[in-house]
């Protein structure tokens, strides 16, 4: 129809594009290693499998109208794994081949931070759209203590994030992370304005079965833990593109032996609940880290020395992004800004450093 | 003119020979990475959806019963993989871009789209994307179109009059 000419007229400059010449190499690595995907099955199938697991929901939905369960717990408990993990357990982290054009930046140390709470400002830019359009800013808190938990001596790390203006819940998130080497091993999430715990869990890896194990219980709900056990990504190159929640990230880089012309990749794993492949496997992909420079900062919290830091995927094939991190408080990032990207880009600035 | 995939080829492939699945990757990689890349937002996408292909591609030959070409199969395949993978992308986008910005973190790593046609295919959903692409790209019969996608022949129809009057709404904005 001649309507939509102009359309059909635009799509007709589809480009053709070329195959990169190392994706064999890729599926070769992913195939020695025995990785394997489970592919969708044509759609008769499907839906005959949707059916039945409709059948199956309702079912389960009756037994639970009877038991006056709320199913917003369950939902929570969900919720609480989609913020992702950047910080690699040990056991997993021996398993993780290297990439020859990223040297491994050697292990966080816990030694390296102090404690202290520092507040910081964020402003929202989406597309030409910014906080002040209607984009409310957010704060963000991070306080960092030492503590023990089990027995074990452990930094503490909390963080308070709430929009400072419009519709939003505040999100509190407590992690304990190992004193010697920050491996988190407890992560707590509260939803502030609901003035509740959503749910509170403990990770563990056990490097002879390959797993990777969260154990988490929902306040009001059964009573009883529910135990999410996914697979480590086998020993291969096969860590994907991706987003990566940088939740710890102050304190990660807090802890690394940053200096001049320092640079390393940190391997990270993607615990977004999308990010998990439909056979359990986590994936894992490096973080690069790159001190660019040294200089004073001047930020609503005082004057400071910093390392300017660039972050990046390489796979992503994104810019780089830039933090300002204070060379002497450490666990501090004064400075930060993420290059425009397709929806959303951030500034950041630290508003204040209470030091104990 | 490319030569038609041979049945043998997947039988081989069945029978579990990489020779013959690095065979298939040179004879169809690039026409299968075409088809990804024009269903999905980024480069990287559609090379991960064609990873995922030839990666699972040993076990799911299985199911492959020979009822029409091999290649139409795959490119099937490809359809619903892209589908599968892009399936939870509008909560993700929204929820990641959105946690990312907070915390100021990189996204998605969707990168810029690279042409005319590609910018205008990126502001459909991605079923509406399928159906245009397959369609009017492709140049897939409605039939074939519903095949791929799981959908009726009318629902094919529909959607695609749903992504043209779409498009043609942004290019009226555009130009207006």
């Amino acid at each position: 129809m001649r309507r939509w000419d102009r359309v059909r007229e635009r799509l007709r400059e589809t480009s053709e594009p070329a195959l990169g010449s190392d994706l064999w190499g890729r599926i070769a690595v992913s195939r020695a290693r025995g990785g394997t995907v489970e592919l969708p099955r044509e759609r008769g199938r499907m839906l005959a499998r949707a059916g039945l697991l409709g059948a199956m929901a309702g079912a389960v939905f009756l037994v639970w109208l009877a038991r006056d369960r709320r199913p917003a717990d369950d939902m929570n408990a969900i919720a609480g794994f989609d913020w992702g993990w950047p910080l690699v357990p040990e056991a997993v982290l021996a398993q993780t081949p290297q990439v020859d054009h990223l040297p491994a930046m050697p292990s966080p140390d816990g030694t390296r931070l102090r404690p202290g709470r520092w507040v910081y400002n964020w402003t929202l830019v989406r597309g030409h759209k910014s906080a002040s359009d209607g984009l409310p800013p957010i704060a963000d808190t991070v306080t960092l203590r030492q503590g023990s938990f089990g027995g074990e001596a452990a930094w503490l790390a909390t963080f308070y994030l709430h929009r400072t203006g419009g519709a939003g819940v505040g999100r509190l998130d407590s992690l304990y992370l190992r004193f010697s080497d920050l491996q988190p091993f407890r992560e707590a999430m509260f939803a502030v304005r609901a003035d509740r715990l959503e749910t509170a869990m403990e990770m563990e890896t056990d490097a002879t079965r390959g797993t990777f194990r969260w154990r988490y219980r929902v306040p009001g709900g059964n009573g009883r833990d529910t135990t999410v056990e996914l697979r480590l990504p086998p020993a291969s190159g096969a860590w994907r593109q991706g987003g990566a929640w940088h939740t710890q990230l102050p304190i990660l880089l807090g802890g690394l032996p940053l200096g001049e012309r320092r640079s390393g990749a940190v391997p990270m794993l993607g615990l977004a609940i999308h990010q998990i492949k439909a056979d359990g496997v986590v994936p894992l992909w490096w973080m690069n880290v790159r001190v660019k420079d040294r200089k004073q900062v001047t930020v609503p919290a005082g004057r400071f020395d910093c390392w300017i830091v660039a972050l990046s995927f390489p796979e992503s094939g994104r810019e780089e992004s830039f933090l300002e991190v204070s060379v002497d408080v450490r666990s501090g990032i004064l400075v930060k800004e993420v290059p425009g990207a397709d929806s959303y880009s951030s500034r950041g600035r630290e508003l204040a450093a209470i030091l104990p | 003119m490319t030569a038609p995939l041979s049945d043998d080829l997947a039988s081989r492939i069945r029978a579990g020979s990489g020779e013959a699945l690095e065979e298939l990757y040179r004879a169809a990689g690039g026409r299968l990475f075409a088809l990804a890349y024009r269903l999905m937002p980024s480069r990287a996408d559609a090379e991960d959806a064609v990873h995922d292909v030839f990666v699972g591609l040993p076990r799911a030959i299985e199911r492959y019963r020979e009822a029409g070409t091999f290649e139409a199969w795959l490119r099937r395949l490809v359809v619903r993989t892209v589908l599968m993978q892009r399936r939870g992308e509008g909560r993700r986008l929204t929820r990641d871009s959105a946690y990312a910005a907070q915390r100021g973190i990189e996204g998605d790593g969707a990168a810029p789209p690279s042409g005319e046609a590609e910018r205008l295919l990126d502001q459909l959903p991605a079923k509406l994307r399928a159906a245009v692409v397959l369609r009017e790209i492709e140049g897939l019969s409605h039939r074939e179109v519903a095949k791929s996608l799981g959908i009726s022949e009318a629902a094919s129809r529909v959607r695609l009059l749903r992504a043209l009057e779409r498009l043609r709404r942004v290019l009226e904005t555009e130009k207006g």
